[in-house]
């Protein structure tokens, strides 16, 4: 169901695909691409991956006639003596994650998700897929600015400090290989998108200065990353805000305009039903503007970011969006209808400036502005700069960056970058090439050219 | 005696139990009421209210976010009682069903019930007298069920009749029936009064194919409708991606009350 609401709103968005140049993936605007992604034809096969496919992977044919998921879910319980709320009654039991495993030695993978994805996000799903076949066993999760993270593995429960969350992933990565005895691995590596991949930057410091048992990541890929946390946040705070035709008061209004286009639609075209196909061709069909695009983008964000608020609000006590003495009237069907819609207003931007600051300032010994500067990569260009083993994936029409921004990656990690001419933020991951690299990266082997289906190019 | 909605019934059942008691925690859990200082201090109203952040009642009282739910706390108690059914049975009977059921079966057994299912959809057309979609709903259901073997083949949709689902809730929307209060019914999940209303007609009309196929009658119906509609809930259930509390947001409640109420008016037209 989510899906189908998601795609109810994406309808709007389909822009211009033009054929490819030198890199192949077809979709030109940053913004069409940050939403559609990449479709489904022009992901890398089964089949073209078997190039790198070791003997000892196990993988149901294309064809099978039986769907068994790769992966497996399990939880763990990281902080058993804390009382989770009956409002958070699902998100008891520990902090979710999923493996897929190999019955043998092999590299190990994590994956840590972008703001506001889980473990099981049809990205994180995708990749997993892609390296379990490439012989890799890989174990995901989710950000820490989801509530299942932020209840079960985070210290403070307020997500935003780039030392303190990669410390909790981090530890929760030690817990879990504790967990798996079973799993036999050769050396360990690490990838994370978009916030996963400040993550990833972070636990990768983290456990280089670490005293005792280490991880020692062989090697670390940054999909699609932010340079400064607050400067994309502010990006994408804005892209909702700035984007509602006659501002955020007309929200509602706006919506009531999208269901009536939808129902016209669907009046006119009955017969595709409200799926996929009917969504596909209703975004053909409208060619959504790019302020539309830009206020879905927002949206989405916008969802993720005011689930995070809450939940950090409730465990803290706070008083920032709901009041300190309603919290333990909460039950498991305690109305949020109000909450969420003061929520909805708060940006990202306004979490970090009046929840996160006040609360880490006392803590840390930091002033504002040293927090706020250390949540940019710059505050750790020597480390980055002299670090080989870490490399980086991104777009020149990323979105979530700033002008300039591109540059500094290069600058960061020199030498170290690969640069699509476009994709947005993450559309191309998926792409035949994309994913080519990406394995290309972490196993060493490098496609011949013989059996490379698509050209290369654009390459920096 | 007939057993074809009983499914629906029992849903109200439950519902209507529910109702009465609603005190009791879903987990059955006492709520542990951890008073910290501040609150038994502090009273004053949170740093951001409706109020602050500029969500005045005169623009909020449009309905396209504003969903009536006046059994909000019932509702909730149901969509969780939901998500645990979920958790320890239908996902895991899903599960394995499509682990260790071959697809082709799925896809037949599948097929079948789109068959049947196109009786409801024929009838509900005709009822809100749509001409063509009734005129493709009969011409899928006889050559769906002659050509392709009682439903076991969806040769239809190659010939250019494809499948359009209408329920009787359309047929009440259609005739102007407000869709009343929200209601999350046991099971079924989001609906509200009309199309709850809706649902039972539709196993009404299940009847018809039900009876044709002798499977209420006789001695073993009760098995023979338990099979069918049990099947039936693992078919539909194997083919949704929705998985509770998956959204990642604590306001998924919401959501789900936002969205359903949406694509119901969207096929409704309203």
């Amino acid at each position: 169901m989510k899906t189908s609401f998601l795609m109810t709103l994406f309808f709007l968005l389909y822009g211009s695909i033009s054929v490819a140049s030198e890199y192949g993936y077809p979709i030109k605007n940053p913004l069409t691409a940050t939403i559609v992604g990449t479709p489904d034809p022009l992901k890398a096969s089964q089949e073209s991956l078997t190039f790198w496919q070791p003997d000892y992977v196990d993988i149901a044919p294309v064809d099978s006639q039986f769907d068994k998921e790769i992966d497996n879910e399990y939880k763990i319980s990281i902080f058993p003596e804390r009382e989770i709320s009956d409002l958070f009654w699902h998100e008891r039991g520990g902090l979710k994650y999923s493996v897929a495993q190999h019955n043998a030695q092999a590299p190990l993978l994590f994956i840590i998700s972008g703001t506001g994805s889980s473990y099981r996000s049809s990205l994180v799903k995708e990749l997993q897929k892609n390296f379990y076949q490439a012989g890799f066993h890989v174990v995901a999760i989710s950000s820490p600015t989801v509530p299942n993270f932020m209840l079960n593995a985070s210290r403070s429960v307020t997500p935003g400090n780039m030392y303190e969350d990669s410390a909790d992933i981090h530890h929760a990565m030690q817990q879990i290989m504790n967990q798996h005895h079973d799993i036999q691995v050769s050396d360990f590596y690490l990838t994370g998108y978009s916030l996963g991949a400040s993550h990833a930057v972070y636990v990768t410091k983290f456990d280089d200065e670490k005293q005792g048992e280490r991880f020692q990541f062989k090697k670390v890929l940054l999909i699609n990353p932010p340079v400064s946390l607050v400067n994309s946040v502010v990006i994408l705070d804005k892209m909702f805000e700035d984007n509602i035709p006659g501002g955020m008061n007309k929200f509602n209004v706006y919506y009531q305009e999208i269901i009536h286009k939808v129902s016209k639609f669907h009046h006119k075209n009955e017969d595709l039903g409200l799926g996929r196909e009917f969504f596909f061709e209703m975004f053909r069909e409208q060619q959504p503007s790019d302020q539309a695009m830009k206020a879905i983008i927002g949206f989405v964000f916008r969802v993720a970011s005011s689930g995070m608020v809450f939940t950090a609000d409730v465990y803290n006590h706070q008083g920032y969006v709901i009041a300190k003495n309603k919290v333990s009237a909460l039950t498991a069907s305690s109305s949020l209808t109000e909450y969420s819609k003061v929520a909805f207003r708060l940006g990202f931007d306004d979490y970090i400036k009046n929840f996160y600051l006040p609360n880490f300032v006392g803590k840390s010994g930091f002033t504002q502005k040293q927090l706020l500067k250390e949540a940019s990569l710059e505050s750790i260009a020597p480390y980055l700069q002299q670090n080989s083993r870490i490399s980086v994936m991104h777009n020149l029409d990323d979105p979530i960056l700033m002008p300039g921004e591109i540059e500094q990656i290069k600058s960061l990690f020199p030498g170290r970058t690969t640069i699509y001419p476009h994709g947005g933020h993450l559309g191309n991951v998926s792409y035949q090439q994309n994913t080519y690299d990406m394995l290309e990266y972490f196993t060493g082997k490098k496609m011949t050219a013989m059996v490379n289906p698509v050209n290369k190019g654009a390459r920096k | 005696m007939n057993h074809k909605y009983l499914f629906s019934l029992l849903s109200l059942i439950i519902f209507v139990l529910l109702q009465g008691c609603s005190h009791t925690s879903i987990q059955g859990t006492v709520a542990q009421e951890t008073v910290t200082q501040e609150e038994a201090i502090g009273s004053e109203p949170a740093q951001n209210t409706l109020a602050s952040v500029g969500v005045s009642l005169e623009l909020d009282s449009d309905t396209s976010v504003n969903i009536y739910d006046p059994w909000e706390s019932t509702n909730r108690k149901i969509y969780n009682l939901n998500a645990q059914l979920d958790d320890y049975l239908l996902i895991p009977v899903v599960d394995g069903y499509q682990a260790y059921v071959p697809r082709f079966l799925r896809q037949g057994i599948n097929n079948i019930y789109s068959n049947f299912t196109s009786v409801n959809h024929t009838v509900n057309a005709a009822l809100q007298l749509k001409g063509k979609t009734t005129v493709n709903n009969g011409m899928r259901f006889i050559s769906n069920t002659t050509m392709g073997i009682a439903g076991i083949f969806d040769i239809a949709t190659g010939m250019g009749f494809p499948e359009i689902k209408e329920d009787f809730g359309q047929v009440l929307g259609h005739w102007g029936v407000p869709e009343g209060p929200y209601v999350v019914l046991p099971f079924f999940g989001p609906s509200n009064l009309r199309d709850t209303t809706g649902l039972v007609a539709d196993f009404f009309i299940a009847d018809i194919y039900l009876d044709g196929f002798g499977m209420n009658r006789g001695t073993n119906s009760t098995t023979w409708v338990a099979i069918y509609y049990g099947l039936m809930g693992v078919d539909i259930r194997s083919d949704m991606s929705f998985r509770y509390y998956d959204s990642l947001t604590p306001f998924e409640y919401d959501m789900i009350r936002i969205m359903y109420t949406a694509q119901r008016r969207v096929l409704i037209g309203e």
